[in-house]
């Protein structure tokens, strides 16, 4: 008698510890790391987020391992990515650790609608129009500088079509338009960069030096 | 504020002020009367081969005017505009306004305007009259290409003691802080400064200047910024000529966004510089700059440090003219890896002023 309840004891305890093995295996989701080309990032919040070897994909919120800069640093931003009906892609540009308080540029696309955003700590601009010629069924390809050592930080946006950027061929510059994006105040208030995304593909994300120098 | 205009624009405005000002006038026969100075700075950089060749230029970079002089009895005022090149256009800008005075509190000067803040050797003076051609990489990111400069007040005191020391203190209104295309915002807090200096004569009429500076501000978005640096110049005159000078600077910056981690960097740069021949002077820049707490996303300490070095050949038939030639190596190390080259190139470069020059600083 003592044997069978010994018995069941451990298989209960066995099956209890294997339960738990497979909770621990889909959560480690959470810290899965990968590469889109020589960039490696980290994954922070979503089991629903995966590297394929070429791109990453799903939906969820990745950090680039490397900082950006510092705080009061500049960068181009390169990216190029697939947005599926309802999908979403925001490149974030010096946040915290947790990709917060950072300068965003957000791509949604509903039906065959772009709508593309500016975003900060306290402001969230629609910038759509500067866009207008991009395809949203399309892969986009794109690259903004981010200089955030300037109050506002300035961002400006080409198309990677554009061989020679600078501010006169440039989609979007946040400093152009003052009537329009004199709204956007504000500048990331970390080093780190990463990508949010939701049902989307993005298969390029580079850090380069700037495109444009003041 | 500025207002654009053409390179044509801009050599029609200079040659009708060097008109007007050529003609006699009461001020200029009055011995304490206006004075009027012109200064051009003209630089070039050529890349070297293998690298953008777009990157070639050889433009004005700089082209100023200051007005000064005394207003009354008590008080002095001082103007100056700037033409700079920004993206193809040029724009006149205003660098410095404002009135003084030494006349009010002994032993204190008294300024109130628009002024380059008087942190850093750098700093406080104009681009034109750097012993080198391109600002040093901590001027760059800490200052901006050319310097801060900020409207408020400021008293710069000599204390009562045997030895010479000099105490500047200021505030300025802070809205903007560096390189800006716009007005700025209100801050929280103020910009404001201090400048703690001393002398000392040495043989042979040499002097050693060294002063510690401090500065801090608070954003409109609560971002705070302290800057901490120590300036030194020691030189020897003989006549008109430095047989030697050695020019040196080390500065340290926090920026904190409000509960966010702070981030610091270190950056400073020596110039030692020698006579070679009569007007012809030889010296080298060099000067590093690292961001000193940078995490990758683990967690781990990481590097990232900028460094240059730049032989530098100056020619100064006058106080008036300089011509200068350099070569600079840009180096980079990034995270584990070693120092790289990132850039390199010749500058070129050609200064001149018209008209009266105010007294040099020492």
């Amino acid at each position: 008698m003592f044997y069978k309840v010994r018995l069941f004891l451990s298989i209960t305890l066995l099956s209890l510890s294997l339960i738990s093995c497979s909770k621990d295996e889909a959560n480690s989701a959470e810290n899965l790391t990968g590469r889109i080309g020589s960039t490696e990032f980290i994954v922070q919040d979503s089991s629903d987020l995966r590297f394929d070897g070429v791109s990453l994909r799903g939906s969820g919120t990745a950090i680039a391992k490397l900082p950006a800069d510092e705080i009061a640093g500049e960068k181009n931003f390169e990216l190029t990515f697939t947005l599926n009906n309802g999908g979403v892609v925001e490149i974030k540009a010096f946040g915290n650790d947790l990709l917060q308080n950072a300068v965003g540029i957000k791509f949604s696309r509903t039906g065959d609608t772009l709508k593309v955003e500016l975003t900060n700590k306290t402001t969230t601009l629609d910038i759509s129009s500067a866009f207008s010629q991009l395809d949203a069924n399309s892969t986009l390809s794109l690259h903004f500088d981010v200089h955030n050592g300037e109050t506002p930080a300035h961002i400006i946006g080409w198309t990677s079509s554009i061989q020679s950027p600078d501010s006169s061929n440039s989609s979007f510059d946040s400093e152009r338009d003052e009537d329009t994006f004199g709204a956007f105040s504000g500048k990331g208030e970390g080093v780190y960069w990463g990508l949010s995304l939701q049902d989307s593909t993005v298969s390029q994300a580079n850090l380069r030096e700037v495109k444009f120098e003041d | 504020m500025k207002i654009k205009g053409d390179k044509l624009t801009i050599l029609s405005a200079t040659a009708t002020t060097v008109l007007i000002l050529s003609l006699p006038t009461k001020a200029s026969t009055d011995t304490a009367g206006l004075q009027t100075n012109i200064a051009v700075d003209v630089v070039g950089t050529i890349p070297s081969r293998g690298e953008d060749s777009k990157k070639s230029h050889f433009k004005p970079r700089d082209a100023e005017i200051a007005f000064h002089g005394p207003i009354d009895h008590l008080l002095q005022g001082w103007l100056g505009v700037a033409a700079h090149e920004e993206d193809g256009k040029a724009f006149f800008e205003l660098h410095e306004a404002y009135i003084a005075t030494s006349m009010l509190i002994p032993h204190t000067r008294v300024r109130m305007g628009q002024f380059f803040l008087p942190i850093g050797r750098l700093n406080s003076t104009h681009r034109h009259e750097w012993p080198f051609i391109f600002a040093p990489e901590v001027q760059k990111s800490f200052f901006g290409n050319e310097g801060i400069a900020d409207s408020g007040f400021e008293f710069t005191s000599q204390l009562p003691t045997s030895h010479p020391f000099e105490v500047s203190m200021g505030m300025t209104q802070g809205w903007t802080f560096g390189h800006t295309h716009n007005e700025g915002f209100k801050p929280k807090v103020p910009t404001h400064y201090a400048r703690f200096s001393t002398f000392f004569d040495l043989k042979q009429k040499g002097g050693l200047q060294t002063s510690i500076n401090a500065l801090r501000r608070v954003d409109s978005n609560n971002i705070d910024t302290t800057l901490i640096g120590l300036d030194s110049m020691l030189k020897w005159r003989e006549r008109k000529t430095l047989p030697f000078l050695l020019q040196a600077e080390l500065w340290w910056r926090s920026i904190k966004p409000f509960r966010e981690r702070s981030s610091e960097a270190v950056g400073y740069y020596f110039f030692p510089q020698i006579i070679t021949a009569e007007d012809l002077y030889l010296g080298i820049l060099y000067d590093q700059y690292e961001p000193t707490n940078l995490r990758d996303a683990n967690g781990q300490d990481i590097t990232q440090r900028q460094s240059s070095w730049a032989p530098t050949l100056t020619w100064k038939p006058s106080e008036f003219s300089t011509f200068r030639l350099n070569y600079t190596w840009n180096l980079e190390t990034n995270h584990t890896k070693s120092a790289k080259l990132k850039q390199s190139f010749l500058g070129i470069q050609s200064t001149f002023i018209l008209g009266a020059h105010p007294a040099h600083d020492f």
